[in-house]
């Protein structure tokens, strides 16, 4: 009983912070994008002016959490639907590839970093530069890579994973989805592949892994039995980057490749000349608030998993 | 014991173990030679950088870059464990020769239940099931003496003493009923109360299970107790070996003799305790004589020109010193 009050407290310590944090950022956002569109400060000789008063971007903004809380944003109708129907409905094709991505990145990053730590220090470089190089470069350059390659098989009629022709942009069918899950996969499984690696070599100089090979463990004893704690716990610390790692490439992924979830809706109702400004103002409210309390959420469980699920306090 | 009646159950011939820093090699173990007999105690004593746990690790395969071994071999069930894939020499470690550790708040692993770290050796060599290795960790934990077994197997390594830990490193060690056990300082980061309860323990396992075992130690009084022969070990080399009795009776290397002379005596009313002049050197400061002649008092011209060769100067009394050649 007692046990369960102290883990309660903890993971209230854990999730109030995040929450608080979040609030504020939500703030923030319905703050920044209550703003009007056409609102514009000029100077000219000295002097600034601007398009609107003071009272009325207030207004504006009053109103943005005003239909945010009374549920007319939800119902706000945006090309034939209502804007809680297009959330959904494109939740689903953002949140597909989020996981996929994230799982696929997992699948390739653990591995390939067990398959890095391995190497000597003679291909240290090379082990280096093949994580680095991915995170270097800018995401839209290795995104735009990914689409040329699927442009490349595309045109060509080569077929891959045995099922056919992939298409390289849209979002019509399940096979749309499976170049962007692998576009976002890349710079995540790139990272997990260093901490991975990283983990593995810095493991294998501590005295309880030389008690371990003592104890007649092979290397894949000591990885699967010793390390592979240590391996989740650094991944899920470094999680905070590679969410935002992923979220950032979602919304270049879905414009690049056409395909029409949360990200590809953000950018449209920002640019599009399609959509009456209002309802744009709204939509786009709505999408990125969505996109914040996911993010969020997502933060929020993956530190509650790190500092409870996995028991790492060392000696204490 | 009598060395003449039984057989070694393990032999070290020449053995080298460098260290290679920028292409150059530092010696760390220095063409050592020495065999243990079966159901024997040989301590290795020497100062911190002497080259006793190095000695433990190379027999164990166990040395880690930039550490290698350049010569020699290690002969045990007639195979040369140099000469062995680390596959075999895996099913060795643990099952046949186990170690010991210097610090067992740092050897037992922080992430995992002890009771799972005692059975690992079992699963492994033993392919026993979960169910009759976690039996056996079980009784493994009661024999070196923790109570409440049970309930401590599914403990994690910060719930026990610096004491308990290293109990627990013994019940690791001697899970699989090894024939060698090396005990690298095995009481050094333990406080002065529980240092004779865990060389009881050792000693009683020994008898129990008729192992053999290496001792590295720098605690002559640990030495007294429980050798029964001795290695002074000194810059990797090997400076005197005999029996327990002749090296405390009669002590012949002149850095042999230090040592006896810090050993603090209750008869002895001095109010200093007697230590040796100066400092280890560091392997890359190894001159061409004998390692030890900035610190001897018998120095000669020779012990800086040349490195004496060990000699057997009374039957089974190997020493390295001018004075005796």
């Amino acid at each position: 009983m007692r046990k369960n009050k102290e883990v309660f407290k903890g993971l209230q310590r854990l999730i109030i912070p995040q929450i608080v944090m979040l609030i504020f950022i939500l703030i923030l956002v319905v703050v920044l994008t209550g703003i009007p569109q056409n609102f514009n400060i000029s100077s000219y000789n000295g002097v600034t002016t601007s398009n609107m008063t003071f009272g009325e971007v207030k207004a504006s903004i009053l109103n943005n959490f005003k239909i945010l809380f009374n549920g007319e944003a939800f119902s706000t109708m945006i090309q034939g639907e209502t804007a809680w129907e297009l959330l959904i409905r494109t939740s689903k094709k953002s949140m597909t590839i989020l996981l996929f991505g994230t799982l696929l990145s997992l699948l390739i990053g653990i591995p390939k970093g067990i398959l890095d730590s391995r190497k000597s220090n003679t291909s240290g470089t090379v082990k280096l530069l093949q994580s680095l190089i991915p995170l270097s470069l800018p995401d839209v350059f290795t995104i735009g890579l990914m689409q040329f390659l699927a442009m490349y098989l595309y045109t060509n009629s080569i077929k891959i994973f045995g099922i056919g022709l992939l298409p390289f942009m849209g979002d019509e069918t399940i096979y749309h989805s499976i170049y962007p899950i692998m576009a976002i996969s890349i710079l995540p499984a790139a990272y997990i592949s260093r901490i991975t690696a990283q983990t593995i070599e810095e493991g294998f100089s501590k005295p309880y892994i030389l008690a371990a090979r003592g104890k007649g463990c092979s290397r894949r004893d000591i990885i699967i039995n010793h390390l592979f704690k240590s391996i989740l716990f650094n991944i899920l610390s470094g999680f905070t980057m590679i969410i935002g790692i992923i979220f950032s490439s979602l919304i270049i992924i879905e414009r690049l490749f056409s395909f029409r979830g949360l990200g590809f809706y953000l950018l449209y109702f920002y640019t599009t000349d399609l959509i009456d400004p209002y309802e744009a103002g709204v939509g786009f409210t709505l999408f990125i608030v969505s996109l914040a309390i996911v993010y969020y959420s997502i933060l929020v469980i993956v530190n509650v998993l790190k500092d409870t699920v996995i028991p790492m306090k060392e000696n204490g | 014991m009598d060395r003449g009646d039984v057989m070694a159950i393990l032999e070290v011939k020449n053995l080298k173990t460098y260290f290679d820093i920028n292409n150059t090699l530092y010696p760390a173990v220095d063409d050592i030679s020495f065999s243990l007999e079966k159901g024997e105690t040989l301590a290795i004593i020497g100062e911190s950088g002497s080259g006793k746990s190095v000695t433990a690790l190379s027999i164990m395969g166990l040395v880690n870059e930039p550490g290698k071994i350049i010569q020699g071999e290690i002969i045990f069930e007639s195979k040369d464990l140099l000469q062995l894939k680390e596959r075999e020499l895996q099913n060795i470690r643990g099952n046949k020769i186990s170690m010991i550790y210097q610090d067992p708040m740092m050897t037992l692993n922080p992430f995992n239940k002890v009771g799972d770290q005692i059975e690992e050796a079992l699963l492994i060599h033993k392919k026993a099931d979960k169910k009759t290795s976690k039996k056996a960790a079980i009784g493994l934990i009661k024999a070196v003496g923790i109570s409440e077994a049970e309930n401590r197997y599914s403990h994690f390594p910060n719930q026990f003493s610096g004491g308990m830990r290293q109990r627990l490193m013994i019940a690791m060690a001697i899970a699989c009923n090894p024939q060698i056990l090396i005990a690298d300082e095995p009481t050094t980061a333990l406080d002065v109360t529980i240092q004779s309860e865990i060389l009881e323990l050792i000693k009683d396992l020994k008898h129990k299970n008729n192992m053999s075992i290496i001792l590295n130690t720098h605690d002559l009084g640990v030495v007294a107790e429980m050798a029964d022969s001795v290695i002074v070990m000194y810059c990797g080399k090997i400076m005197e070996k005999s029996s327990i009795k002749n090296i405390f009776d009669n002590p012949l290397n002149p850095y042999t003799i230090s040592l006896m002379n810090c050993i603090p005596r209750i008869d002895d009313r001095k109010k200093k305790l007697k230590s040796i002049e100066g400092y280890v050197p560091h392997p890359t400061d190894y001159g061409i004589g004998c390692r030890f002649f900035d610190r001897c008092d018998k120095v000669m011209e020779i012990c800086k020109l040349e490195m004496p060769e060990l000699i057997e100067k009374n039957p089974d009394h190997f020493v390295r010193c001018f004075l005796y050649t």
